[in-house]
């Protein structure tokens, strides 16, 4: 049921994370941290809050572990704070999305079409957003999706045909526009 | 295997179903249009990869472990305010107890210094009879020479004697009105030792003349 993304069986971390064990998250850190915060760099558009939202993930992930039963896959289970932490980010601080910095933008000034996808994504809406960035950005099954935003896997699939035709005609507009 | 048509590609995507993908692409191979959108889809899935974000966080790790640390902290922390609060509660108690017992002293402690029990009562009735006896006495040996002898020292003890004999009188109806007042029971075996002496420095200075003539 766990994402490769989580060699030792996810059961057994949670079971780790369950008795206590500091040792438990911090394999969790290491396996998903870089994930984690990709995931939360594109949700919320910045880096520092984007690392917050990743701190506070863990402390829910400890908070809320009695009550994980093991319904979901473990790693399905953690996403989904991760998700429902950036939303909630988003709706409180209600802070401007980080533009790429300068060096960024420098430095990729060669793969334009990579920048405009990314500003084509800040565009759409949060659920289609969330669909093709764990889709497509970080490669999760539809399966998984599906238990991370607690949707039909049909619904997840749809959301993601849906995000990648608007980002499509968003490129389109951007290449006509140049 | 019936053959795939371009109308179809659209449920292909949406569906994200392999079997029908891998037919369209096979349809793709001779149609130019649905290339074209395979090619767009394609492209917009592989510039996705290239959008996972990585960058160096350091102190991340460091800031989720003293974040879960502080988590696991208030019970303790909450056995410390209750440690703490119970001492203070311990600390006001006490002081409201020396300050009451300050203010609302027993009778064992202040009352027994200044008021003098029954027995004690006895006691310094016995004491001042004893030295009524010893006065009187002295007084019938020394009236004589008070009466007889005239000089400046005399004169001065005549004058002390009356001054405590009324020093006395006082205090002896004073002392009839609060018998348990130890200090008036005090100062009257005072003024009673000092007749006593006085008495007797007459007495002495009698014989001393007596002895010189």
């Amino acid at each position: 049921m766990d994402s490769p993304a989580f060699p030792a069986a996810g059961q057994d971390l949670a079971a780790q994370i369950r008795q206590g064990s500091a040792g438990a998250f911090e394999r969790l850190y290491q396996s998903q941290g870089a994930r984690l915060k990709s995931i939360a760099y594109h949700l919320l558009g910045n880096r520092p809050d984007a690392e917050d939202a990743v701190q506070e993930t863990f402390l829910k992930v400890y908070r809320s572990i009695g009550t994980y039963h093991g319904q979901a896959a473990f790693s399905s289970w953690v996403y989904r704070i991760l998700v429902n932490t950036c939303t909630d980010v988003r709706r409180g601080r209600k802070r401007r999305a980080e533009e790429p910095d300068n060096q960024q933008r420098g430095r990729e000034s060669s793969v334009a079409l990579k920048i405009a996808l990314e500003r084509a994504l800040v565009e759409l809406n949060p659920k289609h957003r969330t669909v093709f960035l764990l889709a497509e950005v970080e490669g999760l099954k539809h399966s998984e999706i599906a238990e991370i935003l607690e949707i039909p896997e049909g619904t997840s699939k749809n959301w993601l045909f849906e995000a990648k035709q608007a980002l499509k005609r968003a490129l389109a507009r951007r290449e006509k526009g140049q | 295997m019936t053959e795939f048509r371009c109308e179809q590609l659209e449920q292909a995507l949406r569906e994200d179903d392999a079997e029908m993908l891998a037919a369209a692409r096979r349809h793709a191979e001779t149609c130019g249009a649905c290339r074209a959108e395979l090619e767009q889809w394609d492209s917009i899935s592989s510039l996705a990869r290239s959008l996972h974000r990585d960058w160096e966080s350091p102190g991340l790790w460091e800031r989720i472990q003293e974040s879960l640390s502080a988590e696991t902290q208030p019970k303790a922390s909450l056995w410390h305010v209750w440690r703490f609060a119970f001492a203070a509660v311990a600390v006001v108690v006490i002081s409201v107890a020396v300050v009451w017992m300050i203010h609302h002293p027993s009778p064992d402690t202040a009352e027994g210094r200044l008021f003098l029990t029954e027995r004690a009562l006895a006691e310094a009735k016995l004491r001042e009879d004893a030295y009524v006896e010893s006065i009187d006495k002295l007084s019938r040996l020394a009236q004589p020479v008070l009466d007889r002898v005239s000089s400046p020292l005399m004169d001065s003890y005549r004058e002390k004697l009356t001054l405590l004999d009324t020093a006395i009188a006082e205090l002896k109806t004073e002392a009839g009105h609060n018998t348990l007042n130890a200090r008036l029971r005090n100062e009257l075996a005072n003024l009673y030792r000092e007749k006593q002496k006085t008495l007797s420095e007459v007495l002495a200075y009698a014989n001393n003349s007596s002895t010189a003539r």
